[in-house]
């Protein structure tokens, strides 16, 4: 799978994951959850132990998604105004 | 040892607490690790923005997996991060993650003026600048996921700011996530700014400081 049908798999899952891992980083490969971690690093390290450094894996937090602005000022092209 | 959610919810409560009893205007920078910066020009800091030295690098379990497979790692890209308290995370230069071959892990999403659009998140190492004590400098690191953002370093310039010895090129963005572990005084009238690192709350710190004694 690559990276963005594992991510579309975490979303599709989310809501389930939540209701007992909230606040975890899940490892999460082939469309399913491998692990859970408690913070990005140990999901990461552990990723390239099992899966190696070139395959498809995503480490995310289980929380609920919300899209916010990068940086306002960025995003208004204010950042460095004259 | 605490999980994460505990960690949060004591300083939620400890947050709580300083909020009723200390006005803004009496908080003092805490001993311990600092970051400075006097500009000299109130104007210039108004161009430039409040900028600190900071490495990007690959994360240590990336790295030993180069190693292992006989690959060269990338050497660091030193350049400034720029404080923006307008930005909610941390984000990366996307030419710093092409020139690292940094890993991608995810999709964040972002709203900007055309709705709803996705950036890429990579696992990175940052390594911020600190000043351990007079005289002393050093350095704090974090291995942490990150949204890299197209052409930052194109679009942002440090003006006329200039640095002995080091590459005044922006490297991304130190965003409220970064801030949640400091205590932040930015001064624009004497044209500088004091941060003081609460490093222990930082979440995936790779090492306690490290001092480099000159």
């Amino acid at each position: 799978m690559t990276l963005e049908e594992e991510q579309r798999a975490f979303e599709a899952q989310l809501d389930s994951l939540r209701a007992g891992h909230e606040g975890q980083f899940v490892l999460f490969k082939d469309g399913a959850p491998a692990d859970f971690f408690e913070g990005h690093a140990a999901a990461f390290r552990a990723g390239i132990e099992r899966f190696g450094l070139e395959a498809a894996f995503l480490v995310a937090e289980v929380t609920k998604i919300r899209p916010t602005p990068i940086s306002v000022s960025w995003q208004l092209g204010i950042m460095f105004a004259d | 040892m605490p999980t994460r959610g505990q960690r949060r919810a004591n300083e939620r409560r400890r947050a709580k607490e300083a909020s009723r009893n200390v006005p803004v205007s009496s908080i003092k920078l805490p001993d311990g690790p600092k970051i400075s910066f006097n500009y000299n020009d109130p104007d210039l800091l108004v161009r430039t923005g409040p900028l600190i030295k900071a490495t990007w690098g690959v994360p240590s379990a990336h790295a030993e997996a180069l190693r292992a497979a006989g690959k060269p790692v990338p050497a660091p890209v030193a350049g400034l991060m720029l404080i923006d308290t307008g930005a909610s995370r941390t984000a990366i230069a996307q030419a710093v993650v092409q020139e690292l071959s940094l890993k991608q892990v995810g999709m964040g999403y972002t709203l900007g003026a055309g709705g709803k659009h996705t950036n890429p998140i990579v696992a990175a190492l940052l390594t911020v600048t600190i000043e351990v004590r007079p005289g002393v400098t050093g350095s704090i690191q974090s291995d942490q996921p990150v949204m890299a953002i197209p052409e930052l370093d194109k679009a942002i310039s440090p003006g006329e700011l200039v640095l002995e010895n080091y590459p005044t090129r922006v490297i991304g963005l130190l965003g409220r996530d970064f801030l949640r572990h400091v205590t932040f005084v930015y001064d624009g009238q004497l044209a500088r700014f004091e941060i003081a690192v609460h490093h222990k709350s930082m979440p995936d710190r790779t090492d306690e400081i490290t001092a480099d004694i000159t």
